[in-house]
């Protein structure tokens, strides 16, 4: 088989999904995603530096229906990509890392960040 | 340099505490204002301490993501031409978001 044509690493094809493997992927994906927010930061701190005029068309354009969804779900990948993290560290200091264990707080990890999504979006007006 | 692994899995651990704490501090010194007033989110950015916390918070950010994206081109990637390209393209990408908010903020700060 040529190299080109061999599984690449985590081998997702061949490996049954489960909560913890599917967290841990879905932590890569919405690390990745959360880096065009940084493009949205710099055409904020962009707009700031530039003139009042062009900080108020960001804010009209962030107030329009689908960026407040596109920042709904931002929220939603940074709180889930944050407490995954903390997760991580857990793992790593040596702690919750049985079966049984790290599933509960897969499950745990998922429904706070959906909670944690809802309170952020409801105090500053997006929902 | 010869890449090691196991020192970029410490930093990305170490910017990534760097950052929740920049961030959580940053949420905190924001509670204040109101970023939909210009004058008053211009003023605030227009402190020199408040501007060195978001940059700080920026620096820790993309170092964090460097380190995370560098190991996910690692793995998914194979194509060392490709490979290479997606590298200069993300530290590109990297670069002019440093250069962009550093210049914003010390021009917001002069």
């Amino acid at each position: 088989m040529k190299k080109s044509n061999l599984p690449i690493s985590p081998h997702l094809q061949i490996y049954k999904p489960q909560i913890t493997s599917v967290l841990s992927i879905t932590h890569r994906i919405t690390g990745f995603c959360l880096n065009f927010l940084l493009i949205f930061f710099v055409t904020w701190i962009t707009c700031l530096a530039y003139s009042e005029s062009a900080y108020n068309f960001f804010l009209i354009f962030i107030s329009s229906l689908p960026a407040r969804i596109i920042c709904i779900f931002s929220i939603l990948g940074f709180t889930f990509h944050s407490l995954n993290g903390i997760r991580h560290i857990i793992w790593d200091l040596g702690y919750c890392l049985e079966i049984k264990k790290s599933t509960i707080l897969g499950y745990i990890i998922l429904f706070l960040s959906l909670c944690i999504t809802c309170l952020i979006s409801i105090k500053i007006g997006l929902l | 340099m010869k890449n090691n692994h196991s020192t970029e899995w410490i930093l990305q651990k170490i910017f990534a505490l760097l950052f929740i704490l920049l961030f959580a501090y940053s949420i905190y010194l924001l509670s204040d204002v109101d970023l939909k007033n210009y004058s008053a989110t211009l003023k605030w950015f227009g402190n020199f301490w408040n501007s060195l916390v978001i940059l700080l918070l920026i620096f820790s950010l993309i170092f964090h993501s460097n380190i995370g994206l560098s190991s996910i081109i690692d793995d998914y990637l194979h194509n060392d031409i490709l490979k290479k390209r997606i590298i200069v393209l993300k530290n590109s990408f990297f670069i002019t978001i440093l250069f962009t908010t550093t210049f914003c903020l010390v021009s917001i700060i002069n």
